[in-house]
């Protein structure tokens, strides 16, 4: 049987990398004979052990991780009150904040792109993803600290390492290559359904009915607006069903889920606009209030979003493999 | 075992491999860099051969024609290779580690733990948006605090400072409503 180790007594101290994310974070621990990869769900923390004499090979490979932690989140909202405190007053100063936020972009897509990895661990039983070290200078570090631990346990590799592996690993490969193949090969999910083809073609119907419509305050249309958005929404609930089913990859589930927020947010924008002008302006009917200038703006930038999403939705259900688990 | 790409999975090629420590992968094109151990190189781990006990020879407790090659350190009872369970210096039989009894107790097998602090934290805070609610959240924060506190929560993070802040809060929010509602009151009877 397996090998278990006593770890009610360990203090686990934190190795290089931590994601943190909104809603979800990672990080990876080292207990004394074992490595313990966290993964945080807000109210929820998932464990994995690697203990340090199976752990077979770390793999990092080059891989472009666009990922919003809440540190450029806490960024991003420092620029967005600096700019509201200063844009009516100093005009210089704006100019400067335009300037920061492009360096601020660039950078990050910069380091997305060109400086970001995944890192992988590999023992006989699983191949796990360590989430926390998706930058390359993190993975450095945590190299740097966990490979002399791992040495400690197991020893030295030989300097011929690859040949050995190579010549021991022929006889077994057939057995164990299943393993790491990855999940999309054999996957029998989809890229698209018809649940997600409605989901696509209700945000272009959606774009073009609110760019149609953007002066029009007639109640018919109103109706019409919500109506699309009652089928949208059916159609998200659906993909989110397909995907739990395994039918649906998750490309499509995650447009959706941008979509979610996308309207969620716009509608809380939408009724603060509404509040803020019927309190402006006493005495208006709602029809008048939502002929406003930036009410129409609103509309306008939330029907482009509309079409970008379904334009990234039709890429998505026509490529075959990019989105993948 | 061929070693995967770390971005694609699929496995690196060996002549990759035997160039150095950066294998680029011939699915993604991804340089990985690959740091193998010693377990990587081990034979892969065939069934023990179960040795047969002979007459007068210790048999395992749970396959009586198995030689024993351990007791148990918890109960006693004889082991083969393939009952016996390494608990660090320790060997043990899998019921004593399926009871969870003894030394078994203080091992730490847990995968997942439900962080409640972050809970009693969130819900007087998420509420204040919709400010009604948090006649109900605060209080509720509170006594959620109280019956949790001694509960575990992360395995790696170990301060409460989360139970603190979502108590204070819980609180403060607490003496505003029994303010607004003795102000209100004081209010109504005053112009009465």
């Amino acid at each position: 049987m397996g090998q278990m180790s006593m770890t009610q007594t360990d203090r686990y101290r934190k190795l290089p990398g931590f994601r943190r994310g909104i809603l979800r974070g990672a990080s990876v621990w080292t207990g004394g004979d074992h490595l313990l990869s966290v993964k945080s769900y807000r109210f929820r923390e998932d464990y994995k052990r690697f203990h340090l004499r199976d752990v077979q090979a770390i793999v990092v490979a080059s891989a472009p991780r666009f990922h919003i932690s809440t540190r450029s989140l806490f960024i991003g909202a420092m620029w967005l009150f600096a700019y509201l405190a200063v844009r009516a007053r100093f005009e210089l100063l704006t100019n400067a904040l335009y300037l920061v936020a492009a360096i601020l972009v660039a950078a990050w897509l910069l380091i997305s792109a060109a400086f970001s990895c995944r890192c992988r661990i590999l023992t006989a039983v699983s191949l796990e993803e360590l989430p926390s070290v998706y930058r390359t200078w993190t993975a450095r570090k945590f190299l740097a600290k966990v490979e002399p631990r791992i040495a400690e346990v197991q020893g030295r590799v030989e300097s011929n390492w690859a040949e050995v592996l190579e010549a021991s690993g022929a006889a077994r490969a057939l057995g164990l290559a299943s393993a790491a193949v990855p999940a999309n090969v054999n996957s029998a999910a989809r890229s698209h359904t018809p649940v997600s083809d409605l989901f696509v073609v209700t945000l272009f119907v959606n774009s073009a009915a609110m760019l149609l419509t953007l002066h029009s305050p007639a109640t018919l249309v109103r109706w019409l607006a919500s109506g699309l958005l009652l089928v949208e929404l059916g159609a998200i609930a659906g993909i989110f069903v397909q995907q739990y089913r395994g039918i649906l990859r998750s490309g499509m589930p995650r447009l959706a889920i941008a979509a979610v927020i996308k309207t969620g947010i716009a509608y809380y924008i939408g009724l603060l606009m509404v509040s803020f002008a019927a309190a402006n302006n006493p005495g208006v009917d709602r029809a008048a209030l939502l002929a406003l200038s930036p009410y129409i703006l609103l509309r306008q930038i939330n029907a482009c979003l509309d079409a970008v999403l379904g334009l990234v939705g039709a890429w998505v259900a026509m490529s075959s493999d990019r989105f993948t688990d | 075992m061929p070693l995967p790409c770390a971005r694609c999975r699929m496995p690196l090629p060996a002549w990759e491999l035997m160039n150095g420590d950066v294998a680029v992968c011939t699915r993604c094109g991804s340089a990985n860099t690959v740091r193998a151990f010693p377990a990587a190189l081990a034979p892969a781990n065939a069934p023990a051969r179960q040795e047969l006990a002979l007459d007068g020879e210790a048999a395992c407790f749970d396959h009586p024609n198995k030689r024993a090659v351990a007791a148990c350190q918890q109960c006693g009872r004889f082991v083969c290779r393939l009952c016996s369970v390494e608990f660090g210096a320790r060997i043990l039989c899998p019921s004593c580690v399926a009871a969870g009894s003894g030394i078994a107790k203080v091992a730490n097998l847990q995968t997942s733990r439900t962080l409640y602090d972050s809970i009693a934290l969130i819900a007087p805070l998420v509420t204040l948006p919709v400010w009604p609610f948090t006649l109900i959240a605060a209080p509720g924060a509170m006594v959620f605090t109280v019956m949790k506190w001694s509960q575990p929560i992360s395995l790696v993070r170990r301060a409460r400072w989360r139970f603190v802040l979502a108590f204070l809060i819980g609180l403060a929010e607490t003496g505003l409503w029994i303010w607004g509602i003795v102000y209100a009151v004081a209010a109504a009877r005053a112009g009465k």
